[in-house]
């Protein structure tokens, strides 16, 4: 078939179409940042009392002296050659800041993402199994829970019950410092570190996607081609596996992938919380440094991966669906 | 009678909704033989489709539910399984033809796939490419691997039947299988039925609203009227002389007759609203021949000649006695 053909055109268009929206994306964060109050030299030299020549010699060192769209031109010209800038905290190019935090970020990501998928799917079908029975209640009720806790205050609770008053689970960080542990034990330390933050990352989305999922499997148990499985004489799981499921993943795939950006906003404030050393408490730290670059490197890096987990989503609806052709016809 | 496949005694299927109860099937009583075709016929919403749900077991519960009645499939009473042992009859014994070809396929899962699943022998591969050529599939390698949306809509109903079929049960149900398809395709997938029925002596109840259908296909007819069969007979006498004023109506305004008259006929109204029926006989608001005792009391099925039952005050003796008002 010439499906692969069309494919592959089809994700080149798709990063094509990305340029102009990222370029819109770095004019806007680039606008907003700099028309927030604060001076990113203040901040550096805080409440010491510099010479103003010193002041002068800074701005004009990071380039700050320069009329705003000259500043932006040479931002945009710099990316384009693959050059996002230098911090002017850590006083090193603003991309091997964020390199060094994306595992860190991955780390903590992709569990949620994971966790959140599978735990809001296989609770979604339990709970769509018998609709308004005490369990569908019981999962409903906890998920709009879920979805009304505030990020934060529930790091925050989980942090105050399971490592200060149980002290079963390390509160801040991603590992054990200072310990030099190796093979399972590294691992293990790792795990115990990534808990917490993990769950209170993924809660929220495991509530929706369960929402989702229940009201997608009710939904497609009301299609016709589920009666025509029971006129089949298939079992009812059979139904649920073979004819529910694939059918009632689609909408669910959607949310997931959308969600992808949500769960950044969530990191910044897991991370934070937690001590996380993600591009999340980047994000935040470099807000409270009038770092700019580094600030707008988070953003740009954020965007580019949130352009990518949805193009990578409408990939696996094309696999799940096969009524769902791109390309040209 | 030995000689009956499917017998459905005081069948009432009811539907709770917010608003009351829904009498979609109240009280029907309906048979078919061995390698019997039998009509079923009535307006939309008069309750055919969910006589056959309910035959199948597939009523939607909740909101419906199988009040009463017997529906006795050779020696057993449907009703009476549970939903495992009621499984191997859907598929073996009774299988069901659908109005919609276009949603009654699984959309992401492969015709030949969709087929092989009801098949309960072992060489599946083979059987699936059989049954599609049996039920006149051009290509049907290719066919089976292709998805639903790939296939015109009397492809699909041909794909459906082929399903239904796959284990040659007894008794087909088919649920105004034409309906949904153009003219041309009908008469095929009608041609298809036809064949299957003599080939392999399978008995049809067919569910239609076009009398035409009926009188090609049919054996027996059942005129369903708001839940209720007010007359059944066998087909050259209904049509010949119908008795319900519902039935004469529906003759008269079907369109092949009505071709050589200037108007076509109607039958005023329409169907009523099955939450709150008129009371006594359910078509008297819209029967032209209705008196009082229509309004005041049901009519009883009662034998006007051999075989042919109509349920009309017209008919019953004491009815007349009262006259119209």
């Amino acid at each position: 078939m010439a499906k692969d053909g069309s494919v592959k055109s089809y994700i080149l268009r798709r990063l094509l179409h990305a340029l102009p929206l990222l370029l819109c994306v770095v004019v806007f964060n680039f606008t907003l940042i700099h028309m927030a109050p604060g001076d990113p030299i203040q901040s550096l030299i805080g409440e010491f009392p510099a010479p103003e020549a010193y002041v002068e010699a800074m701005r004009s060192a990071f380039g700050l002296d320069k009329p705003l769209y000259v500043q932006l031109w040479l931002y945009i010209t710099n990316i384009l050659k693959g050059d996002l800038g230098f911090s002017f905290y850590y006083r090193q190019p603003v991309l091997a800041v964020i390199v060094e935090r994306v595992p860190a970020t991955l780390q903590l990501m992709i569990p949620a993402v994971l966790f959140s998928a599978l735990a809001g799917l296989l609770l979604g079908i339990f709970s769509a199994r018998k609709p308004y029975s005490l369990s569908d209640n019981a999962i409903s009720s906890f998920a709009l829970l879920g979805y009304c806790l505030p990020i934060f205050w529930l790091g925050q609770m989980l942090m105050l019950i399971f490592s200060i008053k149980l002290g079963w689970l390390p509160s801040q960080g991603i590992k054990t410092l200072g310990a030099e542990l190796e093979g399972f034990k590294a691992f293990a330390d790792r795990l115990s570190h990534l808990f917490l933050p993990a769950l209170a990352l993924s809660i929220r989305h495991v509530a929706i996607n369960v929402r989702i999922m229940r009201s997608s499997m009710l939904e497609v148990s009301y299609e016709d081609y589920i009666t025509l499985a029971r006129s089949k004489g298939l079992d009812e799981k059979t139904i649920v596996a073979r004819h529910m499921l694939p059918n009632a993943l689609l909408p669910v795939v959607t949310i997931i992938g959308l969600d992808i950006g949500f769960l950044f906003t969530g990191s910044v404030l897991v991370e934070t919380v937690f001590g996380w050393p993600g591009i999340g408490r980047l994000m935040y730290e470099s807000i409270l440094k009038r770092d700019y670059p580094v600030l707008m490197g988070t953003f740009l890096i954020t965007t580019v991966l949130v352009v990518l987990t949805n193009l990578i989503v409408d990939l696996i609806y094309l696999w799940l669906d096969p009524r769902v052709k791109y390309g040209r016809k | 009678m030995e000689n009956i496949l499917l017998d459905v005694r005081g069948l009432k299927t009811y539907f709770h909704i917010s608003l009351g109860v829904v009498r979609a099937v109240d009280g029907v009583n309906l048979c078919v033989s061995k390698g019997e075709a039998v009509g079923l016929v009535g307006e939309s919403g008069c309750g055919k489709t969910m006589t056959a749900h309910s035959i199948m077991k597939l009523v939607p519960s909740p909101p419906g539910f199988i009040e009463e009645g017997e529906i006795w499939f050779r020696n057993t009473d449907l009703l009476r399984l549970g939903e495992q042992e009621m499984r191997k009859f859907r598929g073996r014994e009774v299988s069901m033809v659908f109005q919609d070809p276009m949603t009654y396929l699984n959309p992401v899962m492969k015709v030949g796939k969709q087929i092989a699943e009801v098949l309960v022998s072992p060489t599946r591969d083979r059987t699936v490419i059989k049954l599609l050529e049996s039920v006149g599939i051009p290509d049907p390698l290719k066919v089976a691997d292709q998805y639903p949306h790939e296939l015109s809509g009397g492809m699909r109903q041909r794909v459906l039947i082929a399903i239904a079929m796959a284990n040659d049960p007894p008794l087909l149900i088919a649920d105004e299988p034409t309906t949904a398809l153009d003219v041309t395709i009908q008469a095929q997938i009608l041609d298809l039925i036809k064949t299957i029925k003599t080939e392999k002596g399978t008995s049809l109840l067919l569910i239609t609203h076009d009398l035409g259908i009926v009188a090609e296909m049919c054996d027996r007819v059942y005129v369903m009227y708001a839940g209720k069969i007010v007359e059944s007979g066998d087909v050259f006498s209904i049509f010949e002389e119908p008795l319900h004023p519902y039935a004469q109506g529906l003759l008269r305004s079907s369109l092949s007759i009505a071709e050589f008259r200037e108007n076509l006929e109607t039958i005023e109204g329409t169907v009523p609203n099955l939450l709150d029926p008129p009371s006594g006989c359910r078509f008297h608001p819209r029967c032209p021949m209705a008196m009082s005792v229509c309004k005041e009391k049901e009519p009883s099925l009662i034998q006007e000649k051999p075989g042919h039952e109509v349920s009309c005050w017209l008919y019953e003796k004491d009815g007349r006695d009262r006259n119209h008002s």
